[in-house]
């Protein structure tokens, strides 16, 4: 008699939907598979295909295990309260880190923010602040922040807004932006034409 | 009559029969077809001569494919440690790549049914060979290219970002 050699995947037998393309055939467990060998740009640009692949491509194992390709090995003691998307992206600190100098310099990107700060501060012994009207508003994994700050008598004050977000335990500084505050003069001045 | 106690004289090989879901009868040495892990697992379970497989997922057009595969990977196997055996050396690792390399090469619909054969006869090796495949063709792709490449239905023109 002969052996019949069954379906390995029994829920994924019925076809769901003829047609299609050939990511959308895949039972899930190849797509699975298939995701956790693409790099970072590469499960974007395929999320981005259409509605179906985006959903695989946030695919959490798909997250885990490009952070373990990307970052480190030791995962089993962590627990992304967010999953392993927003973790990897908040470490990876992509696309939407951004810092905007009181210069109007905008930098993108944790690595460039990185270095223009590591250019700011490294002038002496650090910078002393002064923070006056500091106005916080904290939502359960978000939070910005803003105040006045001040260098010394020389130098104007500014106008800095930081915003937070909150993962696995600690708040990252996601935005930063800071302007030149305005003299009373030139508010006199603004007002007078206002 | 004493040379058949010779044992550098190979015992016939033994044959299995793999059938495709199109019918057609592909008879191949055992260690061969014992390349699926299926077959594998089914093979050691029972004790019955059992030699004909009915794969009725797999089209006969992948299972040639599909057998020349796994023919390929056993009998490098065997050179290889061969080669290991008599200290000799050989870049027999190094041509199979080449040869899985140039194997895997196909347009995308064939990937696709090699991919599936892997999956469900669970040949390991070949499914991370067509996965790869896979992984390699998005890489470096812009989504347009990624659509037309897999054959994807754009269907989100409006608002990418929208929520599920």
């Amino acid at each position: 008699m002969p052996v019949v050699v069954m379906e390995r995947n029994n829920n994924n037998n019925n076809n769901q939907t003829a047609g299609g393309s050939m990511m959308e055939q895949l039972v899930p467990e190849i797509t699975t598979h298939t995701l956790s060998y693409l790099d970072y740009p590469s499960l974007c640009r395929l999320s981005m295909t259409n509605s179906s692949m985006r959903k695989a491509a946030n695919d959490d194992t798909a997250w885990k295990a490009l952070y373990r390709k990307d970052f480190t090995v030791e995962q089993d003691n962590v627990i992304p309260p967010n999953g392993w998307k927003a973790y990897y992206l908040c470490n990876k600190s992509y696309y939407y880190v951004k810092c905007i100098h009181s210069t109007g310099e905008l930098l993108t990107g944790y690595d460039a923010v990185m270095q223009s700060w590591q250019l700011a501060f490294s002038w002496g012994q650090g910078v002393a602040f002064q923070v006056q009207n500091l106005r916080a508003r904290l939502l359960t994994d978000m939070a910005w922040l803003t105040m006045k700050t001040y260098v010394d008598m020389e130098t104007e004050p500014f106008h800095v807004t930081n915003v937070y977000e909150f993962h696995n335990g600690q708040w990252f500084l996601v935005h930063h932006h800071n302007s030149l505050m305005l003299t009373d003069a030139e508010l006199q001045n603004q007002n007078g034409f206002g | 009559m004493k040379d058949s106690f010779n044992p550098s004289i190979e015992p016939p090989k033994k044959t299995v029969t793999l059938v495709s879901s199109d019918g057609y009868d592909f008879e191949v040495e055992e260690e061969v077809a014992l390349e699926s892990q299926v077959i594998k697992d089914g093979f050691e379970d029972k004790a019955v001569d059992d030699r004909e497989y009915l794969l009725f997922n797999v089209h006969s057009d992948t299972l040639e494919l599909i057998i020349k595969y796994c023919e390929k990977h056993v009998s490098s196997r065997k050179s290889i440690s061969a080669a290991a055996a008599s200290s000799s050396s050989s870049n027999g690792e190094e041509a199979l790549k080449e040869w899985d390399e140039h194997f895997i090469s196909v347009d995308t619909n064939t990937l696709y049914d090699i991919l599936m054969a892997a999956d469900y006869l669970n040949i390991k090796s070949l499914l991370d060979l067509a996965i790869q495949k896979v992984a390699d063709t998005i890489h470096g792709r812009s989504p347009e290219q990624i659509r037309k490449k897999f054959n994807i239905e754009n269907d989100s023109i409006i608002d990418p970002w929208a929520s599920e």
